[in-house]
């Protein structure tokens, strides 16, 4: 635990001192603090506006860094031959691939931490109300990024620097328009057993990245909306363990 | 043994993930699925119910402020303005929680086109869509129903209903102006019944007789909140039809604040650097 806990230490301090992530996030908290200056609209629309393009910046935000983190901290450093500095001490592969995915998605998530708590404040600022939902929608974010980190670890270990991006990409998109692609199935005529298929594939096989949403947060009872959260976090947690230890699992039986 | 342990966590692991997965299935399905089956080609209505809420809500609001502009910066009068109809409409279709959508959209078709049963229908479609469960700002849009019956249909009875049910469903979130309305248009509707005096008055002797009952207990409105009685005459221009946005009143106050929570901002992230730097990380 501790080299796994070392490993995301370091991770998280070199890419604190990376000047494209300080960038980064300079420019959405200017664009999020943007939103400060449309009190022209109602109160309500106002605090909506701030929250919907502050919480969909944040998350893209943390989409990009994860992808782009665990890409050049696992595959690029395996191609360079850098990770063999720490491959070659008592640190086993299952310790380094943990540690990368713990570091980028602990980097990722307080870069979305900074914005949600920006734009928490712009609320409270702006009309004297706690946005509890900005708190819950920061934590469905995490558990989402926790679920896409899983993904690319596997796929940099796994594929190129090059492929490994772009599928992390691609299953990011498949896993939002899920629905989307059973809907245009059924629609255009397709047979039963096809349409079954593509709902059990991205029920039970692709990850779903649509059920990240704070819809039945805030639309149902508190027993409903806590039964949801649970849930949801018992499949972001499952999907990790199982991901990581087919990362794992692969990473060990490759030859570098 | 090392294999072993992990076997076992890939087991439980799937068990865990397969019943929550069936489970965040069954939840996620079920609102869209009659609705899914039942529409029609329409291919705006079939992508917004298969988005996830959040997609929806963002495009949502960034139509609204297209709207809000074209509402307020083009040089044509309300009455002219037939084609910001379908993008309010699109509004409601991509998000029916946005309830300033309904309310503004009922008010444009009833009193600046003259459609009035859609405008009714409207609101109706909006309360549906709002009522389970009671979205926080759904009273407005009883209050506006009831303000439309007894306005355009003169129905005392469904006036009341209405407005009963907006008390009914209020939420700390609505405006006291609008709420200090609604309660003397109900005590007045609830009198003219007792008292068996017909309501047959017209809008704006109606508005008289509230601008008379507002000066009376000495209102104040809140900034920004100035009156908007902007569709007693219909041919008349709308007093912010083709002016220029920034030359308002309040632009200095926004960009004061927006430059006062930039330097907190600014501040803030330093202090964050300043730590960083001190303790040798970055």
């Amino acid at each position: 635990m501790k080299r796994i806990l070392s490993i995301s230490k370091y991770l998280f301090i070199e890419s604190l001192r990376d000047k494209l992530f300080i960038a980064l996030m300079l420019i959405s908290l200017i664009i999020t603090a943007g939103n400060f200056a449309l009190d022209f609209y109602s109160q309500g629309i106002q605090d909506r506006i701030i929250f919907d393009f502050g919480s969909s910046l944040a998350t893209l935000l943390g989409a990009f860094l994860v992808i782009y983190l665990i890409t050049r901290h696992i595959t690029l450093e395996l191609d360079n031959k850098l990770s063999y500095f720490i491959l070659t001490c008592e640190t086993s592969r299952a310790h380094f691939v943990i540690g990368k995915w713990l570091g980028s998605l602990i980097f990722a998530s307080f870069n979305m931490l900074i914005i949600f708590l920006e734009i928490f404040l712009i609320i409270y600022f702006n009309s004297k109300s706690i946005s509890y939902l900005s708190i819950i929608y920061f934590y469905i974010a995490f558990l989402k990024l926790s679920v896409l980190s899983a993904i690319m670890a596997l796929f940099s270990v796994s594929f190129s620097a090059v492929v490994a991006p772009a599928l992390g990409i691609f299953f990011y998109f498949i896993g939002h328009f899920g629905s989307y692609m059973n809907f245009a199935l059924e629609k255009s005529g397709n047979p039963e057993f096809v349409i079954k298929i593509s709902e059990f594939l991205t029920a039970y096989i692709l990850p779903n990245f649509k059920y990240f949403t704070a819809e039945h947060v805030t639309t149902e009872t508190y027993e409903g909306a806590a039964a949801y959260l649970i849930y949801l976090t018992l499949y972001a947690i499952s999907i990790n363990i199982l991901l990581s230890c087919a990362a794992v699992k692969i990473f060990s039986r490759k030859d570098i | 043994m090392k294999n072993k342990v992990m076997l076992l966590l890939t087991i439980i692991s799937l068990m865990v993930f397969i019943t929550s997965a069936g489970h965040l299935k069954r939840v996620n399905g079920a609102p869209r699925a009659g609705a899914l089956k039942s529409i029609s080609a329409n291919p705006i209505v079939a992508l917004s119910l298969v988005m996830s809420k959040e997609l929806r809500q963002v495009i949502a609001s960034y139509i609204w402020l297209r709207i809000d502009e074209y509402f307020h910066s083009t040089a044509i009068s309300f009455r002219q303005n037939r084609e910001i109809v379908p993008l309010i409409k699109l509004v409601t279709v991509f998000d029916p929680s946005f309830i300033d959508a309904y309310l503004v959209l009922a008010h444009h078709l009833v009193y600046h086109l003259d459609r009035k049963d859609e405008g009714r229908a409207l609101l109706l479609e909006g309360i549906e869509k709002n009522l389970n469960p009671p979205a926080p700002k759904v009273s407005e849009l009883f209050f506006e129903a009831g303000w439309f019956e007894i306005n355009l249909y003169k129905n005392t009875d469904e006036a009341i209903l209405c407005l009963n049910n907006g008390l009914k469903y209020l939420s700390a979130e609505y405006d006291t102006d609008n709420l200090n309305l609604a309660i003397k248009l109900l005590s007045f509707l609830n009198k003219s019944k007792t008292d068996t005096f017909e309501v047959n008055l017209k809008y704006n002797e109606l508005n008289k007789y509230f601008e008379s009952i507002t000066n009376k207990d000495n209102q104040t409105h809140a900034p920004g909140g100035e009156d908007d009685d902007d569709h007693g005459d219909g041919n008349s221009e709308h007093r912010y039809a083709g002016q220029n946005p920034w030359h308002n009143i309040y632009l200095f106050q926004r960009l004061k604040r927006t430059a006062f929570f930039y330097i907190i901002t600014a501040i803030t992230l330093f202090s964050i650097l300043i730590f960083f730097r001190n303790k040798h990380i970055i």
